[in-house]
């Protein structure tokens, strides 16, 4: 039996299984580009939906062009075991030799196998994501007006609408249009209140939620007559942290790596 | 090792997952629904960027055009406990307000508006539909104020079921109320499958799914009519679609039902490869470089707004007054009640195959656009 | 004075054409091919300032087509030694390649779309600018490698070859970090932005990820004893240029007319 399991784990950590995976992974994601390109409504509600609730609807219902997204989804499943297989390998047996080489060298030596590392902890905080993360989608502020965060004791309310309208004449386009949104948001958590500023680039967190400004209004001070308003995307989202964890880790591992490629290593037998 | 057994290993799994997948694959959509009395309605139906999902015959999920989702009940069913009051609709609608033109012309078509409709955003001697001239006059229908200052008492008298917004500012104001709404408009333009389809994704707040389906039938024949007659046709006239504010140039994109409808009927885009919402706006220098050699000009303006001659529109737009619809080719302005037509899909496509191939359209009377002449009309003294 | 981008760009495909030309001489024409090569990058870079003066602080929609160009030029003289044979193949290959990205982007172009609020942030530019320069890098790596195919197709020296594979894969790992680093500066501005690392919205998406799964291929595939050198070489060579073809098509437009 422990046979059968060595030789599985073998297996799955193979070198070969990696390199089929990345080959099989770039030429269904160019399958997705024309499937993506000629659909984007499939799957924009990705973005707010849950993986399993789109799998179920737009996902299960329209396979001709949904099809490539769940192979890519078993592609990725099967390349994170693969990874951790073939990296927690191969970090075991540098670890049991580190006696042997210097620190420097041992950490150049690991570099690989951070990013390895970081590359699953991002996969599987984009997973988190995708699972987990609730989404309050389409909610609308109006100066005076206030929402409540779900499951808190937490409300939001937008106090002004402070756009910066674009005065120059470089960019003859954007003349009296809005070229900063500005929203000034009053959080409330039942005992303590703060002001904050949304904009369309820098989000607010507040009680473990974060509040993107999708849209907003008016965008322009001349033109159609619009009331003023802030189309907010509310979001929990368990895996972010995951994502930026294995980022960090990622972008350390390849700095290292970089180093040792570029700059320390001598030719070597290919 | 053997050096190919990684690679049977991998062929042999994807071969296994594509059957799988095969094997899972259920792409008929005629599941019997719930909701309403249709037996051939989809368990899930995508229109676009809305969405129907009957999770139950007591309860389906809709997906507004900004992705909000709503949950539509039989009348008598009890309030669902997970969902907010304002996010639930009970089903027959019978007391709904309607911002936009289209959302009326959509009930107009599902054979719901004179029942259903209470109130509107525009006034009585703005609209050309008989039906709301005379619910008006009779009291029935209130003009609950301009969109961009909507009277909410007025709103509240009205004692809505359901609102039909383009405007989502309005939202919080009628959660207050209680009062479910619906935003019809997205941020990309409605392709021409969706411009068909959308009175399906309201047929089911009416339960009105057969109306809706023999609409769309209608629509579909149209289609297949304009494909008929243009088809193997020598020329393919370029089509332009758009106009220029002051500086700023707005044009209906290709994944806009117009550009697709402009392919269809055998002629050329000049804009089909722009992507994105209606009146997109672009560069000046792209209008100019499509209009180069385009035949026909569609302009937003009605001649209320001045499209009343091409001397006019020249005089409004200076820029595009060399472009060669304008020069040489023809140009044509919607009539003030075409934008309240939208239940006549089917005759509007016509019409724009009629402008875009006369040939095949002999003796074709104009009922929805109109050609601008060169010059303006020379008045006559008294 | 209106400056008119168009002629600019024409004007660097132009020094781009010429800069070639005098690249396949020998001898003294080198320093001919560098002063073209500098006018023709000064030129792009002319092209590339004045699109962005047209969207600053907001990002140039679709920049790619013009800057790529001016990143392999300013690449080009770094990317092999003039001395040598594989480095004067290198900078011809890379030289061609630029000049067909320049024929391209004038015939192809897609300039007419405004920019858009949320591209006004540094992360933008940051996406924008690693990508451009990990593309150049992976060009360059495809580049050694398409010298390496050809230069040593019909000799059994396989030292030579090795060489060049052994540059190839130090460019595609210096354009996997920064290929890598832009896919990063995009995740946070998305999340940031949108809510979201991943916005499916805009199918490039896929076709950066495809390019990455590629590359880190590429990286791997000197540790497996299943792939000959040659194999390798094809590979980083044909799938390098494919790669950058499908990278650079949301970047190009329908046909117009650049007379």
């Amino acid at each position: 039996m422990q046979h059968i399991v060595s030789r599985i784990w073998h297996a799955l950590g193979s070198i070969n299984l990696t390199v089929g995976l990345c080959l099989l992974l770039t030429a269904d994601l160019v399958w997705g580009y024309f499937c993506l390109e000629r659909h984007t409504p499939l799957f924009t509600p990705l973005n707010d939906m849950g993986l399993i609730p789109w799998m179920q609807t737009y996902g299960s219902h329209n396979l001709p062009w949904t099809v490539w997204f769940f192979l890519l989804l078993a592609l990725l499943a099967l390349l994170a075991v693969n990874t951790f297989a073939c990296t927690t390998n191969r970090v075991v047996h540098l670890l049991a030799a580190k006696s042997m080489v210097s620190k420097r060298r041992l950490a150049l030596k690991l570099a690989p196998h951070i990013m390895h590392y970081g590359l699953i902890v991002i996969l599987a905080g984009y997973l988190a994501s995708y699972l987990c993360t609730q989404v309050l989608t389409g909610r609308t502020l109006v100066p005076g007006a206030y929402l409540s965060l779900p499951g808190t004791g937490g409300q939001v309310r937008m106090v002004a609408f402070e756009p910066d309208y674009y005065r120059g004449t470089r960019l003859g386009f954007w003349k009296d249009e809005v070229i900063t949104a500005r929203a000034r948001l009053l959080l409330d958590d039942g005992t303590t209140q703060r002001e904050a500023m949304l904009t369309c680039t820098h989000p607010v967190r507040f009680l473990g939620y974060s509040l993107h400004m999708h849209d907003f209004a008016p965008k322009s001070q001349g033109g159609m007559k619009m009331k003023t308003r802030i189309d907010l995307h509310v979001r929990k989202d368990p895996g972010v942290a995951l994502y930026l964890a294995g980022i960090v880790l990622f972008t350390v591992g390849l700095a290292l790596y970089l180093y040792e490629w570029i700059i320390d290593r001598e030719t070597t037998t290919l | 090792m053997n050096r190919l057994q990684p690679g049977r290993s991998l062929a042999g799994f994807f071969l296994l997952f594509t059957l799988l997948v095969a094997a899972g694959c259920d792409t008929n959509e005629q599941k019997k629904g719930g909701l309403d009395e249709s037996s051939s309605a989809p368990a899930f139906l995508q229109i676009g960027e809305f969405a129907i999902n009957r999770i139950s015959p007591e309860r389906a999920e809709v997906r507004d055009g900004a992705g909000r989702t709503l949950i539509l009940i039989p009348r008598e069913a009890p309030m669902p406990k997970d969902v907010p009051p304002s996010q639930v609709v009970r089903v027959p609608v019978q007391r709904v307000v309607a911002y936009g033109y289209f959302d009326v012309a959509v009930l107009r078509a599902l054979g719901v508006l004179e029942q259903t409709l209470v109130g509107v955003t525009a006034p009585a001697k703005r609209w050309y539909i008989p039906e709301i001239k005379r619910g008006m006059d009779a009291g029935r229908i209130a003009f609950i104020g301009d969109a961009a200052s909507v009277d909410y008492e007025r709103l509240k008298q009205s004692e809505p079921e359901l609102v039909l917004t383009w405007d989502p500012s309005v939202i919080p104001m009628l959660d207050n109320l209680q009062i479910p709404a619906v935003v019809t408009t997205t941020s990309k333009a409605m392709c021409l499958n969706t411009r068909m389809r959308f009175v399906q994704f309201l047929a089911p707040f009416f339960q009105k799914e057969r109306e809706a389906d023999a609409f769309f039938a209608r629509i579909d024949a149209a289609l297949q009519d304009i494909r008929a007659r243009t088809a193997g046709l020598a020329h393919q006239p370029k089509v332009m679609w758009g106009d220029i504010y002051e500086k700023r140039v707005m044009v209906e994109p290709g994944n806009a039902w117009v550009g697709e409808l402009v392919g269809l009927a055998q002629s050329d885009y000049q804009f089909k490869d722009v992507f994105g919402t209606s009146c997109i706006e672009i560069t000046v220098e792209r209008f100019l470089y499509s209009g180069q050699d385009a035949d026909i000009f569609f302009t937003y303006r009605t001649g209320e707004m001045g499209a009343t001659s091409k001397e006019a529109l020249a005089k409004l737009n200076p820029l595009i007054k060399d472009i060669a619809p304008l020069k040489r080719g023809r140009v044509y302005a919607p009539l003030p009640h075409y934008i309240q037509s939208a239940d006549r899909l089917d005759e509007i496509l016509t019409e724009i195959s009629a402008i875009l191939h006369p040939e095949v359209y002999r003796d074709y009377h104009l009922q929805y656009f109109t050609e601008l002449p060169e010059c303006e009309p020379v008045k006559e003294k008294p | 004075m209106t400056i008119d981008t168009p002629s600019v760009f024409q004007l660097a495909g132009t020094m781009y054409w010429l800069a070639f030309l005098a690249s396949l001489g020998k001898g003294t024409r080198k320093g001919v091919t560098v002063l073209l090569l500098t006018l023709a990058v000064l030129a792009n870079l002319a092209v590339v300032f004045l699109r962005y003066h047209q969207a600053w602080p907001m990002l140039p929609m679709h920049l790619g087509a013009v800057a790529l160009p001016l990143c392999l030029g300013l690449l080009t003289p770094f990317a092999g030694s003039g001395q040598t044979p594989q480095g004067q193949a290198v900078r011809r290959i890379l030289l061609a390649l630029i000049v067909l990205l320049v024929g391209a982007a004038l015939c192809f172009p897609k300039d007419f779309y405004l920019p858009f609020l949320k591209s006004k942030t540094l992360l933008a530019h940051g996406f924008l600018w690693f990508g451009l320069a990990g593309k150049a890098c992976f060009t360059v790596s495809a580049a050694w490698a398409i010298s390496g195919l050809f230069l040593f197709r019909r000799t059994p020296e396989r030292q030579g070859l090795t060489a060049a594979m052994h540059r190839c894969h130090r460019w595609a790992a210096l354009g996997f970090t920064l290929w890598t680093l832009s896919m990063f500066a995009g995740e946070l501005w998305s999340y940031l932005g949108w809510g979201t690392p991943v916005v499916w919205e805009d199918p490039a998406l896929t076709l950066t990820m495809a390019a990455w799964f590629f590359y880190a291929c590429l990286l791997h595939l000197h540790l497996t004893r299943a792939w000959t050198l040659r194999a390798r070489t094809v590979y980083a060579s044909l799938g390098g240029l494919l790669l950058l073809t499908l990278t650079c098509l949301p970047d190009f437009g329908p046909f117009r007319s650049p007379f």
